[in-house]
């Protein structure tokens, strides 16, 4: 990924990539491959699926960027086809048990620092598994990627009030979480 | 003043590893490949279709030569013992019920 991604804009690189140049693809995937990764793992926790997922999406976005209609974003666009594929990778996964089941996580004892037995990204993903997929995507969207609540919006097709309202519940079933396992947040 | 929750959930946000040496070219063959495909049919497929259609014509023709150069005379039929009404199975399109008919 260390390759200089020029300053060229998203709908440019879309049109050129539309025409057929393949460096116009090179530049979208190195310019969102990190954020959709993130997106991607931090929802469905699945390490080996990671690559192939991330293949899923970009072809499915690349193969579909005549459709893109500038309407919205780039990103935006894009952050709904993840969402889409992640939404069926977890049905995919429904049938086989989950990676990291809460059952087998080495809690602290009251002597110890919570955070000293765990890593503290261990911890999040096993928050994370706990929320409903709807709550767990607008958390991971707004606090683990960042995203603007408009945005967020946008790429759910929900108004902007469900979201604030998904992420009130969702923070706060995770404070319960995380205060039942001595860690107050 | 940022929530204590949100800025340890993105402090701490679960890293994906490090996607293999291949995937961006993967990617790109995956994505590429069917529409070059797509591409090189729809240039040619017209000449294609005229080219099978003169095959399709071309032996069609050569069929119907081939029968009428290799018709027997009732003569011949009958010193062959070919003469005979041969039997066939057709279906009752009404009934589906075969048919046999001489």
């Amino acid at each position: 990924m260390g390759t200089v991604v020029t300053a060229i804009s998203d709908e440019e690189c879309v049109q050129q990539a539309i025409a057929g140049d393949d460096q116009a693809f090179r530049i979208l995937y190195r310019r969102y491959a990190d954020k959709v990764r993130g997106l991607l793992y931090q929802m469905t926790s699945d390490k080996e699926a990671l690559d192939d997922l991330t293949q899923e999406v970009f072809v499915k976005a690349f193969r579909g960027l005549s459709k893109f209609r500038a309407e919205s974003q780039f990103s935006t666009w894009l952050f709904r086809i993840a969402v889409n594929c992640c939404q069926d990778a977890r049905r995919r996964r429904a049938r086989r048990p989950p990676s990291l089941p809460l059952d087998g996580l080495r809690l602290a004892t009251s002597q110890e620092d919570a955070l000293s037995r765990l890593s503290r990204e261990e911890l999040i993903t096993c928050a994370l598994e706990t929320l409903k997929e709807e709550h767990r995507l607008v958390v991971v969207l707004h606090d683990l990627q960042d995203r603007p609540q408009e945005e967020i919006a946008g790429v759910l097709s929900v108004p902007v009030g469900t979201v604030k309202s998904r992420l009130f519940y969702a923070r706060r079933q995770l404070r319960e979480w995380f205060y039942a396992r001595g860690i107050e947040l | 003043m940022s929530d204590p929750l949100s800025e340890f959930l993105r402090r701490n946000a679960p890293r994906p590893p490090a996607a293999g040496d291949d995937l961006e070219d993967r990617i790109l063959r995956a994505t590429l490949a069917p529409a070059r495909a797509q591409s090189w049919w729809s240039e040619r497929s017209p000449l294609l279709v005229a080219a099978s259609l003169a095959l399709v014509l071309l032996g069609t023709l050569g069929w119907q030569q081939q029968r009428l150069d290799s018709t027997l005379s009732p003569v011949e039929l009958t010193a062959l013992g070919l003469s005979e009404p041969t039997p066939f199975l057709a279906v009752d399109p009404e009934t589906d019920l075969y048919d046999i008919r001489f």
